[in-house]
């Protein structure tokens, strides 16, 4: 009876180091956005999805990447732009450390990222975290005034 | 037993934590220990012009513990000194997931 009980218990440590040591590499190796099960746990470790994402750092990230890369249409390239629409979207996202607790809250729709502007022709994304306690996704929209 | 299946699944996990990745629209295949390559970032092609010139923005990421740089549409246009996109493709560099770059370049004109 004990000697099984001691087996259950093995079998569930070893289970949950596994457990553990895959997620925490799949992390570490910024694999998120090609594992549809993990995306939910991952975004909501502080991480992020967008059709780009250059391989990210677990301590520190902090990058810029295309967010739109369809630029011709009907024979018509994108013409690039020095204008920026809004710089205010942006979404922000805080986890308490141990608990596990998370707040995510902004507002980084093209909408938003498109004001002040008359068309929008592209845009990027810029994404920053620290240890995945902090991070910040901004959307850059360009176009016309 | 156990302890070779608990070695084979740690050793697979650190080499997909090694070998790092990124998420993009078209991926070929990639190596574990050494990658290389250039591939479409635009991949729907309709009556599109071919640019002359071309513009790249990069960033890197050491370890997969440290990330920066600046890959944006807009920082490869400029550097191109491009008015009008008409394409983009992006390389991507990975040594064992220790040093790995992503790099977007734009063509236009």
């Amino acid at each position: 009876m004990s000697h099984s009980r001691h087996l259950l218990s093995g079998r569930c440590v070893r289970g949950l180091m596994l457990s553990v040591l895959l997620l925490g590499a799949l992390s570490l190796s910024g694999c998120y956005g090609r594992f549809g099960l993990l995306n939910g746990v991952l975004s909501s470790a502080g991480l992020h999805r967008a059709p780009v994402v250059p391989p990210p750092g677990l301590i520190y990230t902090s990058y810029k990447a295309p967010l739109d890369y369809d630029f011709t249409n009907d024979g018509v390239g994108t013409t690039v732009s020095d204008e920026v629409g809004s710089e205010e979207a942006n979404t922000h996202f805080i986890r308490i450390p141990f608990i596990n607790l998370s707040f995510a809250w902004g507002d980084a729709g093209i909408e938003t990222a498109q004001e002040k502007l008359k068309t929008s022709d592209y845009a990027d994304y810029e994404f920053f975290t620290v240890l995945t306690i902090y991070s910040n996704f901004a959307v850059h929209a360009y176009g016309e005034r | 037993m156990k302890k070779k299946l608990l070695g084979v699944v740690g050793a697979a996990a650190l080499a997909v934590t090694l070998s790092g990745c990124l998420s993009v629209p078209v991926m070929p295949p990639y190596g574990i220990v050494y990658t290389d390559y250039k591939a479409p970032l635009d991949f729907d092609q309709e009556k599109s012009p071919v640019g002359e010139r071309s513009g790249s923005a990069e960033t890197m990421s050491i370890v997969g513990l440290v990330a920066m740089g600046d890959a944006s549409i807009q920082t490869a246009a400029e550097d191109g000194n491009i008015k009008t996109i008409y394409g983009a493709d992006y390389e991507y560099f990975n040594v064992l997931g220790i040093y790995q770059t992503y790099k977007t370049v734009v063509h236009g004109e």
